[in-house]
């Protein structure tokens, strides 16, 4: 794969957190610490921390619990950041956070995406040899 | 009675590497004498393999005809094979002169979920895919990753020819049931001693070149963006053990176009 140009197309990482009501802060500061790092070190890239819906549920004491969401949106260096990435993840550092931070979220999802531009790219270079 | 058997062969602590094409040779030809062996592949698997053995073996065995195979002890232990003995009993005491260069052979009875013979009679790289289901798996979850699992075979046309399989379990017992947290590892070299094979599926193809493999298969997005999902340690639906053994050899025969309907 060593110089194929196309394979730096983007590969985006996007992780939905539904967290528990009152738990926003702790999970971020969770994963400062306990896990951005180590994803780094694993070539992904943060581009966007988000909450949703954007409220500050501390000011809305008085209401019935609001649920809210993290998004976290990263970037990987095409094929070669994807495929670096999971050669590393399969310690048990990284299975102990995702069992710890589950304290803080109800549910979770995590999908891989990529421009249409980029999906294309990578169905040809996957039929190279058909 | 299921007569294909896929087995990875683990070279003992010290062997030479050349050894591995010794043992190759060795094993097609003590197949060859076997009256209960209808074909046999035996090659070494390229550098880049990971997680399993230094060979793969692939035999079609006869359901019938064991008597010939029954003089010998490695015919006895094939025979033992196909009548769904322990698997751990069988070898390699009878390997006779490559026991003490072999320290155990894996081997797998796949139960066919589905195939595809695009290239009859291809001569190129056969890549096998051994991977364990973890056992708290939802079954929900396992009948989707079976169902899906072809996909990759539709969105690949370098994969020429294919076949998705469970291991079957008769006589194998239940290894690893508390295994959890992938500790098996070190059980699974005890196959000698009885202990039951750990694999739970088999993933079998046929490339044309290792580039097929090296860069079609694994650029696909149908594989790292939506079948990956089940391998992947940190996605939800992550229900595969991290410990695969990807497994690749040059083919000096057809293997997956074997006529098993003969």
């Amino acid at each position: 794969m060593e110089g194929a140009e196309p394979l730096g197309d983007t590969i985006y990482l996007i992780d939905e957190l539904e967290i528990v009501p009152g738990q926003l802060d702790g999970f971020l500061k969770a994963f400062e610490r306990d896990y951005r790092p180590g994803a780094e070190s694993r070539g992904q890239r943060l581009l966007q921390r988000l909450v949703t819906p954007p409220i500050d549920t501390g000011r809305l004491a008085d209401l019935a619990p609001v649920a809210q969401s993290v998004i976290l949106i990263w970037e990987l260096d095409g094929l070669a950041g994807f495929w670096g990435m999971r050669s590393q993840n399969a310690t048990s550092e990284v299975a102990e956070w995702w069992r710890e931070a589950g304290a803080f979220f109800v549910s979770r999802s995590r999908r891989f995406a990529a421009s249409p531009e980029a999906v294309a790219t990578f169905e040809t270079i996957g039929r190279m040899n058909a | 009675m299921n007569r294909r058997c896929v087995a990875q062969v683990v070279l003992a602590d010290g062997a030479d590497p050349r050894d591995a094409e010794e043992v190759a040779q060795a094993l097609l030809s003590a197949s060859e004498e076997l009256g209960a062996v209808r074909a046999s592949h035996a090659s070494v698997h390229y550098d880049f393999a990971v997680g399993g053995g230094e060979l793969t073996w692939d035999l079609f065995l006869e359901s019938e005809a064991t008597a010939g195979a029954s003089a010998s002890s490695l015919g006895a232990a094939l025979v033992g094979v196909m009548n769904g003995d322990r698997l751990g009993e069988l070898l390699p005491s009878s390997l006779g002169s490559l026991a003490s260069r072999v320290e155990r052979v894996e081997f797998a009875q796949p139960e066919l979920i589905a195939s595809g013979t695009n290239a009859p009679g291809l001569v190129g790289v056969k890549r096998t895919l051994w991977m364990r289901v973890n056992p708290a798996a939802p079954p929900d979850l396992v009948e989707r990753f079976e169902a899906e699992t072809p996909i990759l075979a539709d969105a690949i046309p370098a994969i020429r020819n294919w076949r998705w399989s469970r291991i079957s379990k008769r006589g194998s017992g239940d290894f690893g049931e508390e295994d959890e947290e992938g500790e098996g590892r070190a059980t699974g070299s005890k196959a000698e001693g009885g202990e039951a094979l750990r694999w739970t599926h088999l993933w079998e193809q046929e490339f044309e070149t290792v580039d097929g493999l090296q860069i079609d298969y694994m650029s696909s997005p149908v594989h790292w963006g939506f079948i990956d999902r089940y391998f992947d340690p940190e996605m939800p639906d992550c229900i595969i053990d991290p410990w695969l053994a990807h497994l690749a050899c040059p083919e000096t025969a057809p293997v997956l176009s074997w006529d098993l309907d003969r």
